[in-house]
């Protein structure tokens, strides 16, 4: 791995019949996520999709590049920069920094497929010191 | 157990505590999980883990509705053996403060695993509507 590589992107598509899942799953009805009208008189032009289910798909793409070193040595932070909305094409991006001899250093987030504009941005450290197999 | 309380930004503290609370993580919502997402991993996806450990902070406010996940930082520390499902969250509200009008509260949560190792800490940053 060197810097400029890319992690292997996850594409997925936001609709409100998966935000309606998450909202199940997670337990969170805020109606921001799942009342349009509601959404729209809070000015944000309709529902929107709650910013974990970006976060899922970082870690799930940092988790698949680094299994237990992820799991056992990173860091990241993530900002929600823009709404994901139903309808809109994703894809997770990832891409090397800077490595030193004990961590890498990514620019994480989610953007648009269609034009690339950056809904979630982040960055993420993955140490990469010796991990014995009993951790 | 105490009523909840909704969330306002007014009446959190600096310092307040979210007081520790253990649960054990589902099979059913690992599978659940797996069908919104995919199945990534053997065991317990680190996401999973992390969204449980709201539960300190869900035990003892109710999200008000318009507030908006604004940032998070998550540092991984153990990875979460198969089988595992016992865990205990607890945090503290970090800070709170106003940014272009906006009310940004963060909170900071530790998560254990039933032999009290830290397997991860996180930093949730919401914008709350009052």
């Amino acid at each position: 791995m060197k810097p400029g590589d890319k992690l292997k992107e996850i594409r997925f598509k936001i609709t409100q019949e998966k935000i309606n899942q998450f909202a199940q799953f997670s337990g969170d009805f805020n109606p921001i996520h799942v009342n349009e009208e509601f959404a729209k008189m809070m000015g944000l032009g309709g529902t929107i999709a709650h910013g974990a289910i970006g976060m899922a798909y970082i870690m799930k793409m940092l988790h698949s590049e680094f299994g237990k070193r992820f799991c056992e040595g990173s860091r990241f932070i993530i900002k929600f920069i823009s709404p994901m909305r139903p309808n809109f094409e994703l894809k997770t991006f990832g891409e090397v920094k800077e490595i030193s001899s004990d961590s890498i250093y990514l620019s994480i987030g989610v953007e648009k497929v269609e034009d690339g504009a950056k809904l979630i941005v982040g960055e993420a450290w993955i140490e990469m010191g010796a991990h014995s197999s009993d951790g | 157990m105490a009523e909840k309380k909704t969330m306002k930004f007014s009446e959190l503290k600096e310092g307040e505590i979210l007081s520790a609370v253990s649960y054990e993580i589902a099979d059913e919502k690992i599978e659940e999980y797996k069908r919104i997402f995919g199945n990534s991993s053997e065991g317990l996806p680190p996401f999973v883990s992390c969204l449980y450990a709201m539960k300190c902070l869900l035990e003892k406010y109710s999200i008000q509705p318009g507030t908006i996940h604004a940032f998070q930082e998550v540092e991984l520390k153990k990875e979460i053996p198969l089988g595992e499902r016992f865990f205990r969250s607890y945090g503290v509200v970090k800070e709170k403060f106003n940014k272009r009008g906006k009310n940004y509260a963060v909170f900071e949560i530790t998560t254990e695993d039933s032999r009290g190792i830290i397997v991860h800490k996180m930093k949730l940053g919401f914008v709350i509507p009052e």
